[in-house]
């Protein structure tokens, strides 16, 4: 039985939902669209894969959660990266 | 303890305000060679021609026509053949080179950008380039066969280019020498200066660089400086990246010695590339005595720390010495890299070390140590 | 009053940080551990990392200092950490840029044995129809001493390559020729079982630093069961070559590597006692390689990466417990990740002990002329997929070769920096481009992460080792050793 996971938009990106969903394609089936202001999740757990259904969405929720710290990192921390990778190929000498 | 410092009994015959002498103990030096020299008179004979005689206690009365001379204390008998010291016309005596001390360094300034804790040379605001100056003379002096010098301070990359003037002067003049300079590192982090010291092109020069914690906040707080953690590790790359070699110093004590191992951690993932780390037991002098509270753990307390940190380095394939430790307050692991250190004119034992079977292998104790209060859990090898 | 200030004067006063690039993985329900590109890491209970994202973690914190010396956050005068981290990058990417460029020769694919799970050998006396020529060996060294590499490594594979030997002695003898006026550092090796290894072979592997990479898989039972040859003695066989070999060519001459067939699961013990007793410091708990008879076979699928990870950490904890008994004894795959996760080295792909190592570095030529990019491609060939195929030595130049060669690099880097789920996987410095390969060599181009072998393997032994360098220092201080031997 299809599941429905609705998400505040304001909260979860669609990249986020999509993350997360992917890490769990081994077990669920996650069917995403947007909604104005949401973003809906249709949950299947995959037949013969999952045994505890509860605790596997418990735990999708949580990954959700992950992937949205994940964004704010990777963004955050981007021009620190390519900042880094300038440096480490302008220069030449010291290798550790 | 040596005297290395003090005051004459009387002196005469000296034109400047302070002059370095060279002495000798050659009754038989050729007469060209006396000239500028200063013969230190123990046995009694005196032989003729030298500018300036060095007599100990009481004024000899047969001294040559004109010659000048110096009367010291006996503690300053231990002076021999080949040391330099400096006089001054107000009596003030150094010994600035002692020919048969393996532990010979130069006091180049005493004014830093840092103000550690534990500083045993506490920094002064002075302009003192004539410590500058009086070095290049030394340097002149030393026995061109000397095997090490040491360069210290205060920070003596402070004098900017007259610091790389000197150690030109130093390859120019001792171009044998093993060279070891103590600097905070901080000016380094100065690609140009690095360069121009790169540029001496010293065949043997090694820099140590003091590094206290893998935690910026905690290095700034014992170096008494902000950002001079930035400066220091900059610098040290700067260095290794022109090829220099470098030591990493880690002075222990209650604010360092807790987290050692992420120190060596740190060393070991980012600076795996330095020549030397030495990890060094706290002299009781200088600053630590006013910071006693702050600084003071016995190396009881934290063997164990020690321990893990050098086995990290060691696995690491970095070169480690424990410096400045009883051998009895280090775990038997740490032997392999254990050193005795300390330099033999501040080196002593305790009375509780007179039973020790192991006392020619320990390093003991500085002089300042026993002095002011040394570790409680001393236990002589039986 | 002192003029000296407390701590709290040099730590920061506003509060402000910045972060620097990290990605993070749960660890359990309350803690992640979070890594940086060049491999460093540490551990972190949940609330604080959403603090440290929310820009809240205090300086007071010691996660705040912990997290600040190994480059996760930095305050606004922090030069030297995007420095060191610059610098380790460097590091990181020109060892991989200097790696010893692998060349597979396979000069026979007729072999003595015949494993269940050997994916290519051939049990035939044809030598026209399984052995490589002269012709296509010359051909091959031409390749080779195109190399950029000043480092070249030249691995002789069979089959079994000492029933060609003729030919190992003929391409050694060329290659050192030429080597004379190339001066390369020129390694050469042999993969062999040492079965049919003579004293003269023996000996021209002395006089020519060559050295041997045999097979041994456990307990004599063990052993001989997984590779069958008439006779049945391959055991006792590997056991005397061992003693020849070693008087022969040296200790250090010859090295041992192991398969895990299923019969291997539930004796990692004893296996590993195989190699204590016969002197090796250390061995290699290889999974089974999906390509080939194995898989045609079904051992491979005769266990999956679970229970293979049993065996794994069953092995790992045996090996950790001999060393704190002082017997200085590595596991090498452990070794491979630890490498990427204690230093700022990257071992590559292609290592003594993984003599096959799944890589784009290495350059395999067939017995029949065939030009692969690695080991596995070879074997995917054998299975009927000619995918990674790159040419072959008598009908294309070296330029048509490595212009296939290209096609890999292109599907490398869309691996490892778009793949879904690798792009945001806190172990991705730590497990590189090797599933690249892996992935490619399964048809799908993109691998779906979560339902890979490879990957649940990656992840499994991580956080094994994660949770034993967490909680048992001694063996992180063995791990660390580990590491820098060599
Ligand atoms: S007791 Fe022995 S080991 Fe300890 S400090 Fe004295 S001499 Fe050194
Ligand atoms: S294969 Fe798995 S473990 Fe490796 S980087 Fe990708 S997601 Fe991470």
């Amino acid at each position: 039985m299809t599941q429905k996971l609705e998400l505040d938009a304001a909260v979860y990106s669609l990249e986020a939902v999509q993350k997360a969903a992917y890490r769990f394609i081994d077990r669920l089936t996650v069917l995403i669209h947007q909604e104005p202001g949401k973003v809906v999740c249709g949950i299947d757990p995959i037949a013969g894969r999952v045994i505890a259904v509860e605790h596997v969405i418990d735990d999708f929720k949580r990954e959700l959660l992950d992937q949205q710290l994940r964004l704010k990192i990777k963004t955050e921390t981007e021009p620190a990266r390519n900042l880094i990778l300038a440096y480490a190929f302008s220069r030449t000498g010291l290798q550790g | 303890m040596l005297k290395l410092f003090g005051k004459a009994i009387s002196v005469e015959g000296i034109q400047a305000h302070r002059m370095q002498v060279s002495l000798t103990t050659q009754s038989n030096l050729p007469v060209p060679l006396r000239q500028g020299k200063a013969y230190l008179v123990k046995d009694g004979t005196i032989p003729p021609g030298f500018d300036h005689y060095i007599v100990f206690e009481t004024r000899l009365k047969d001294l040559p026509e004109g010659a000048a001379c110096t009367v010291l204390d006996a503690e300053f008998l231990y002076l021999d053949d080949q040391d330099v010291i400096s006089l001054g016309q107000d009596g003030h005596v150094r010994s600035l080179f002692r020919a048969n001390s393996p532990h010979n360094s130069i006091l180049l300034t005493e004014q830093c950008n840092n103000y550690c804790l534990m500083c045993s040379q506490p920094p002064k605001r002075v302009d003192d380039h004539w410590l500058l100056n009086e070095a290049m003379e030394t340097i002149r002096r030393i026995p061109r066969e000397t095997e090490s010098l040491g360069i210290t301070g205060g920070e003596p990359t402070l004098f900017g280019d007259n610091f790389i003037a000197l150690l030109r002067h130093i390859k120019n003049w001792l171009p044998r020498i093993s060279l070891h300079v103590l600097s905070n590192g901080r000016r380094f982090a100065d690609a140009e200066f690095a360069e121009k010291y790169a540029s001496v092109q010293h065949p043997d020069l090694m820099v140590g660089i003091p590094v206290y914690s893998a935690d910026p906040a905690r290095h700034d707080y014992v170096v008494q400086a902000h950002g001079a953690f930035d400066e220091t590790i900059r610098g040290i790359l700067n260095l290794k990246r022109l090829g220099q070699k470098v030591e990493i110093r880690v002075v222990l004590h209650k604010q360092t010695v807790s987290a050692l191992p992420e120190l060596a951690e740190f060393i070991a993932r980012n600076l795996l590339f330095v020549d030397h780390v030495a990890l060094m037991g706290l002299e009781m002098t200088g600053f630590t005595r006013a910071n006693l509270d702050a600084l003071w753990i016995d190396p009881a307390e934290y063997r164990q720390e020690l321990s893990r940190s050098v086995r990290i380095l060691r696995a690491y394939g970095l070169k480690t010495s424990v410096y400045n430790h009883p051998l009895c307050l280090v775990n038997r692991d740490v032997e392999p890299n254990y050193v005795k250190s300390i330099s033999d004119w501040k080196n002593e034992f305790a009375q509780e070390c007179a039973p020790c079977t192991r006392k020619s292998e320990c390093g003991g104790f500085f002089s300042s140590g026993i002095q002011h209060g040394y570790s409680q859990s001393i236990s002589p090898f039986q | 009053m002192s003029k000296f200030q407390p701590i709290t004067c040099y730590t920061n006063q506003t509060s402000q940080y910045e972060l620097l690039p990290f990605r993070f993985e749960a660890l359990g329900d309350d803690d992640v551990v979070v890594t940086n590109a060049v491999g460093e890491f540490s551990f972190l209970p949940r609330p604080k990392l959403e603090d440290l994202v929310a820009h809240r973690l205090p300086p007071s914190d010691p996660y705040y200092s912990r997290l600040r010396a190994k480059h996760f956050l930095r305050e606004s005068g922090d030069q030297a950490a995007l420095e060191l981290l610059a610098l380790k990058t460097r590091t990181k990417y020109a060892n991989l840029r200097n790696f010893t460029n692998l060349h597979l020769f396979v000069v026979t694919l007729r072999c003595d044995h015949s494993c269940q799970y050997c994916q290519v050998s051939r049990q035939s006396e044809d030598k026209a129809a399984f052995d490589m020529t002269r012709e296509t060996a010359e051909k091959g060294l031409d390749i080779v001493f195109r190399s950029p590499n000043q480092a070249i490594k030249i691995e002789f594979q069979g089959g079994e390559p000492l029933l060609n030997f003729d030919l190992i002695r003929y391409i050694v003898e060329k290659a050192e020729k030429r080597n004379q006026t190339e001066s390369r550092n020129l390694q050469f090796v042999i993969t062999t079982t040492l079965a049919l290894a003579t004293d003269e072979m023996l000996e021209f592997c002395r006089d020519h630093g060559i050295f041997l990479s045999s097979s041994l898989d456990g307990p004599e039972d063990l052993h001989n069961k997984n590779r069958p040859r008439p006779g049945r003695d391959s055991h006792a066989r590997f056991v005397a070559g061992l003693q020849r070999a070693r008087d022969i060519v040296g200790y250090d001459g010859v090295s041992a590597l192991m398969t895990t067939s299923p019969s291997s699961l539930g004796r990692v013990k004893d296996i590993i006692d195989e190699y204590v007793k016969h002197g090796f410091d250390g061995i290699f708990l290889r999974h089974l390689s999906p390509y080939g008879f194995a898989l045609k076979t079904k051992s491979y699928q005769a266990y999956n990466v679970e229970r293979w990870l049993e065996f794994y950490k069953e092995g790992l904890d045996y090996i950790l417990e001999l060393n704190k008994q002082g017997i200085r004894f590595t596991e090498y795959y452990s070794s491979l990740l630890l490498t990427k996760m204690l230093t700022a080295n990257d071992p590559g792909f292609v290592d003594l002990m993984n003599p096959s190592g799944a890589g784009i570095a290495a350059v395999v030529f067939n017995y029949d002329g065939d030009v692969y990019a690695s080991d596995e491609s070879r074997m995917l060939h054998e299975m009927g997929d000619s995918t990674f195929r790159l040419g072959n030595l008598a009908k294309n130049t070296y330029e048509e070769i490595f212009t296939a060669d290209n096609l890999l690099t292109a599907l490398e880097d869309s691996f490892t920096s778009s793949v879904p789920m690798c792009s945001d996987c806190a172990f991705e410095p730590w497990c590189g481009a090797d599933p690249v390969f892996h992935h490619a060599m399964h048809g799908d181009a993109v691998g779906r992460k979560p339902e890979s072998e490879f990957c649940k393997r990656m992840m499994g032994a991580s956080k094994y080792l994660l949770n034993i360098m967490r909680t048992d220092q001694e063996a992180e201080e063995i791990f660390m050793q580990w590491v820098n031997r060599c």
